[in-house]
């Protein structure tokens, strides 16, 4: 349930319609987000679209089809979706099924994954992902496990497993600094993709414009406050993948 | 390549390979910066004319086409420093003129508010405004508005009508204009050749008949545009005799030379051609309306005096760009001087003068040239108001000719308009026009193809308020609000049961309305054709000459005329809302509903449940369905209108230019939410603000509509920032985007990147941009969306972008 502060004219029709007493007369905060059920009503009844449900359910055939309608498009650019999330693989079930109906319509399908999933997960897509975008944020497994809670090693293994199998897979490492982008975490990286037979990765420079929706949706982390890379350090880090024989692409 | 002020080019005026030179970007810069201004020098020459009574007991055939030679032998003339294409459009570097006997009148009623007034303001001197205010008593019963029909009741009713334009405007009061002439044939043979050619017809017809008075009207305006060529030659001649700077010198004894052979003669170089039909361009601009003169296909028809002076070695690729850029300057030193009235329906100082490239040849073969690649270059170095730049696109365009334009239109520079030549073929074909003549379309105006030379087609006859219809037909054919009714009596809401009920209701009211625009309209062609006939245009049109008739008689091989069917997204969102609300839902009944919209939706909960309803422009199906219903029931009506009296059918066009904001203004609200005032969609657009579902799916809701119903012509904005289309990766998507509209069966597409500055606009009213898509990270969103601190964000990047 997201509030958007600035499209609320507190009319408070949506306190009407909670049947939780979830609506707080407080004008930055409309959510009690400890008694929110999700019900979704008060935002059917918000007129200015300040109170909304964000994502919906699907069932996969009729995702398919949602998907499908632009399949022109597909056809004419050799262009397909994107599996994205949050992680996509703590759906896998669904999202095996999906793919399922989507590769019967030949359409081209990416998913960026984090990895860490048990590995069995994975090979129950063997076949129908075309383009693993595959996330390596840090080469260490202590700092991975200091930065995001868990070590690296599962995510490794699947990372060298995937790319030995019949999908290709894209290696991709937001570069955050102060925080991955000193040149021992480079060049180890570096090693962990020519080891596993590749040979490129994806750079996205961190941005912090997630940041904002913090408030909107009153998750309890905090902010995670870096700086933007300029050109110049993105640069940096292109040229020392560049001097362990890897292509790396910077994606703005 | 942007424009940028080369420091190193500084030999004479020759350009640098890519950016634009010197003079052009002088030339550029005094344009830019002139104030526009009212020129009243066609107004008192026009009325001095026929002031006097002789002139006014000659056939009209021949007293325009004195007039309009009175105007220019008489009008001042003026070479600006630096110019290589000369002539001027008025006496003001950026001006405009005044018709009195046409629209011109209102104009004048507005002459004191006119340099106060809020959008257009326009300069004018106080000495000149009282010398125009002293015409107004002459025109005040002889302007062509007040001769439509010869009943007093009948004539009032008209001026009523046309002065709230509540239902439709006839633009046709104006005179007719809309028209890609012939300037391949002038070039070719001069002014001259025309004259031999109708003197030659005319010896063979009987002194005094209206044959004969066509072609003398042809005669005197042949000689007088020639005429017109000359006092720049002589000018320039003068000029040069005078001039200390030797290189300056030289160019004007050029400039001379090249202004005693045309537009008399036939061109003998690229120049002059291009001055030649410049030439031409002014006249026609002071024959009748100054509106939609379009030059069309220059890449074509100058192509083979470009090819040729290459291969003498006479011009340069550099030299033959810079006099097309100092030609595409000069075009945007003319302006309408409309009536506050008229600026609603045609705002932004827009005449209408476009310029085409590309496409097929009448043969079907890809006919891009280099003169096509220049002019691309030339519209995105100079970025100006004028021409109005379109480019045709078929299934075999080159690849290279398709990568410009995309990168053109993702940097920003939102020209030009982009037409598929499969759809407009098919769909000119389709309403009688040979394939070869298809094949050599050229929109003009705004969006309306026609065939050049050969098409004299009103293409901006009327536009017409839909929603409107829906109003009177919801409530019995009175508007809200109103105590007598302005259409038939209909069933009223509370007995409608169905859909059925409803549509037959919104049928009649339409039919009645049409019958009354295509009565009107037939009344002010006639009114055309009897007091403003058009020499010099027939002159430039195929058929008149041959035939002997005038274009506003039905001369011309091609002669439709277009009416807008304004805002049939938001006429199909409120059908839609109907049915779903009331018939399907049973959320809301009919009259309840109708009293809540005459009452202009007082109750929030009400107006949220209509505009959370479906809409046109989300690939949906239920709603589409309802905004093709409107489209089609419209140009069926149209078709079975019979024809307009110059022997061409009506057809409808799908564009709005400004009605859509000014008939939002006039309509009551509507059952798809909006409040009356609101604006409605412009052209072919969802409603405002209701595409939520992207780019892919408005494209799928466009392509479910059957554009070849549109016979004159469809409008689609799309808008994008420049942060979405950026680099390799955004120029692709955007072609596949387009490409992939086009194979389907779409008409036409306009690609507009909002710049910084309209970012920041949009951040501060929210409202004007309810549906803008930005690009946040390797996603899109919709701008009003995001956070205030994300939007500076983003239009942080988007200046960066832009630079």
């Amino acid at each position: 349930m997201a509030f958007y502060e600035e499209r609320c004219r507190g009319c408070c029709e949506c306190e009407k319609a909670c049947p939780a007493g979830a609506i707080l007369h407080n004008p930055g905060q409309r959510i009690d987000h400890s008694h929110c059920t999700l019900c979704g009503l008060c935002a059917g009844v918000c007129t200015t679209g300040a109170l909304r449900l964000i994502g919906c359910t699907w069932q996969a055939p009729k995702l398919a089809d949602e998907v499908s309608r632009d399949r022109d498009f597909f056809n004419d650019s050799g262009g397909g979706i994107t599996l994205s999330g949050g992680e996509p693989m703590l759906q896998s079930g669904f999202i095996s099924e999906l793919c399922r109906l989507l590769k019967n319509r030949g359409i081209h399908i990416v998913m960026e994954t984090a990895g860490h999933v048990k590995p069995e997960l994975f090979d129950k897509l063997s076949g129908l992902i075309d383009i693993y975008f595959f996330d390596i944020k840090h080469s260490d497994s202590e700092k991975h496990r200091a930065l995001t809670g868990f070590g690296n090693d599962l995510i490794l293994r699947n990372f060298r497993r995937l790319a030995g199998g019949c999908g290709s897979v894209q290696p991709r490492m937001p570069v955050i600094p102060g925080t991955n982008d000193d040149e021992v975490n480079i060049r180890n990286t570096a090693r962990l993709i020519r080891n596993a037979g590749l040979s490129s990765i994806y750079c996205l420079p961190w941005h912090g414009l997630g940041n904002s929706k913090l408030p909107r949706l009153n998750s309890a982390p905090m902010p995670f406050e870096s700086v933007a890379p300029d050109p110049a350090m993105m640069e940096r880090v292109r040229s020392i993948f560049y001097r362990e024989g890897i292509d790396a692409r910077i994606c703005q | 390549m942007h424009v940028s002020a080369s420091n190193n080019a500084k030999d004479e005026g020759r350009a640098p390979k890519t950016a634009a030179s010197e003079r052009v970007i002088r030339l550029k810069t005094e344009v830019m910066e002139a104030k526009p201004g009212i020129c009243p020098e066609r107004a008192l020459i026009w009325t001095r004319y026929f002031r006097s009574r002789v002139n006014r007991k000659r056939s009209p055939h021949i007293s325009i086409a004195g007039a309009l030679s009175e105007v220019l032998a008489g009008k001042s003339i003026a070479i600006h420093p630096g110019e290589l294409i000369v002539g001027n459009f008025t006496a003001e570097r950026v001006g405009g003129s005044i018709f009195p006997e046409l629209h011109g009148l209102l104009v004048l009623l507005d002459l004191f508010s006119f340099s106060s007034r809020e959008t257009n303001p326009l300069e004018i001197s106080g000495g000149k405004k009282w010398a125009l205010i002293k015409i107004i008593p002459f025109w005040l019963f002889r302007f062509l508005g007040i001769k439509v029909y010869s009943s007093p009741l009948r004539e009032a009713r008209l001026l009523i009508d046309q002065l709230k334009a509540h239902h439709y405007l006839i633009n046709e009061t104006g005179g007719i204009s809309h028209i890609a002439p012939d300037y391949e044939s002038l070039i070719r043979m001069g002014t001259d050749g025309y004259k031999i050619k109708a003197q030659k017809l005319q010896a063979a017809t009987d002194r005094g008949s209206e044959r004969w008075l066509v072609y003398e009207g042809m005669i005197t305006i042949a000689e007088g545009l020639a005429h017109f060529g000359k006092r720049y030659a002589d000018l320039a001649a003068e000029m040069s005799h005078r001039e200390k700077d030797p290189s300056r010198k030289a160019e004007l004894e050029e400039i001379a030379s090249v202004c005693r052979q045309v537009p008399r003669h036939a061109a003998r170089s690229f120049r002059e051609a291009l001055q030649s039909l410049f030439f031409a361009q002014i006249a026609l601009n002071h024959e009748s309306l100054d509106n939609s003169v379009c030059p069309g296909r220059m890449d074509q028809y100058l192509y083979p005096y470009y090819s040729e002076d290459i291969k003498k070695g006479v011009i340069t690729r550099e030299s033959a760009k810079e006099l097309l850029s100092c030609f595409s300057i000069k075009m945007s030193e003319i302006i309408p001087v409309f009536s506050r009235q008229i600026t609603n329906f045609h705002g932004g100082m827009f005449n209408g003068q476009v310029v085409t490239v590309g496409g097929m040849d009448r043969d079907g073969r890809d006919a891009v040239n280099e003169l096509s690649y220049i002019f691309l270059e030339i519209m995105d170095e100079l970025r100006m108001r004028q021409p109005n730049y379109h480019a045709r696109i078929h299934a075999g365009a080159n690849r290279q000719y398709l990568d410009k334009i995309y990168s053109m239109l993702a940097s920003g520079s939102n020209s030009p308009a982009l037409y598929c030549d499969e759809t407009i073929i098919k769909t000119m074909t389709g309403n009688g026009y040979s394939i070869e003549d298809a094949r050599d379309y050229t929109p003009v105006g705004c969006v309306e193809p026609v065939c050049q030379g050969k098409s004299f087609s009103s293409t901006d006859a009327a536009i017409f308020n839909v929603p409107v219809i829906l109003e009177m037909a919801l409530n019995s054919g009175r508007r809200f609000g109103h105590l007598f009714r302005s259409g038939p009596k209909t069933m009223s809401a509370r007995k409608m049961k169905s859909m059925a009920d409803v549509t037959a209701a919104f049928e009649t009211q339409l039919r009645f309305k049409m019958d009354n625009l295509i009565a009107d309209l037939r009344a002010v062609e006639e009114a055309n054709r009897k007091y403003h006939p058009t020499p010099l245009t027939s002159m430039l049109i195929e058929g008149c000459l041959e035939r002997g008739i005038c274009s506003t008689a039905g001369g011309a091989l091609y002669n439709y005329s277009g009416i807008q069917c304004v805002a049939p997204a938001d006429t199909g969102d409120a059908l839609r809302a109907i049915e779903k609300l009331v018939f399907e839902d049973g959320k809301i009944d009919l009259p309840e509903l109708l009293a809540a919209l005459k009452k202009n939706l007082p109750d929030e909960n009400v107006r949220s449940l209509l505009k959370k309803t479906e809409k046109f422009g989300n690939d949906n199906a239920a709603a589409d369905h309802w905004t093709r219903y409107v489209i089609d029931t419209f140009a069926g009506m149209l078709r079975s209108s019979g024809g307009n009296t110059r022997g061409g059918d009506y057809m409808m066009g799908l564009y709005s230019v400004t009605a859509h904001e000014y008939f939002g203004r006039i309509t009551g609200a509507l059952p798809n939410g909006r409040r009356k005032g609101e604006p409605f969609g412009a052209g072919i657009a969802p409603s405002n603000g209701m595409d939520r579902e992207g780019p892919t799916a408005v494209l799928n809701s466009m392509n479910s509509l059957d554009h070849s119903r549109a016979g004159n012509g469809i409008n689609f904005n799309m808008k994008f920032s420049p942060h979405t289309l950026r680099g390799e990766e955004g120029r692709r998507a955007l072609g596949t985007l387009i490409g992939t509209y086009f194979r389907r069966g779409g008409m036409q597409v306009q690609i507009n990147v909002m710049d910084p500055a309209l970012l920041t606009d949009a951040r501060n009213h929210p409202g004007k941009y309810p549906n803008l898509l930005v690009r946040v990270s390797g996603y899109s969103a919709y701008f009003n969306d995001l956070t205030p601190a994300m939007k500076d964000e983003i239009i942080q990047r988007s200046s960066l972008s832009v630079m």
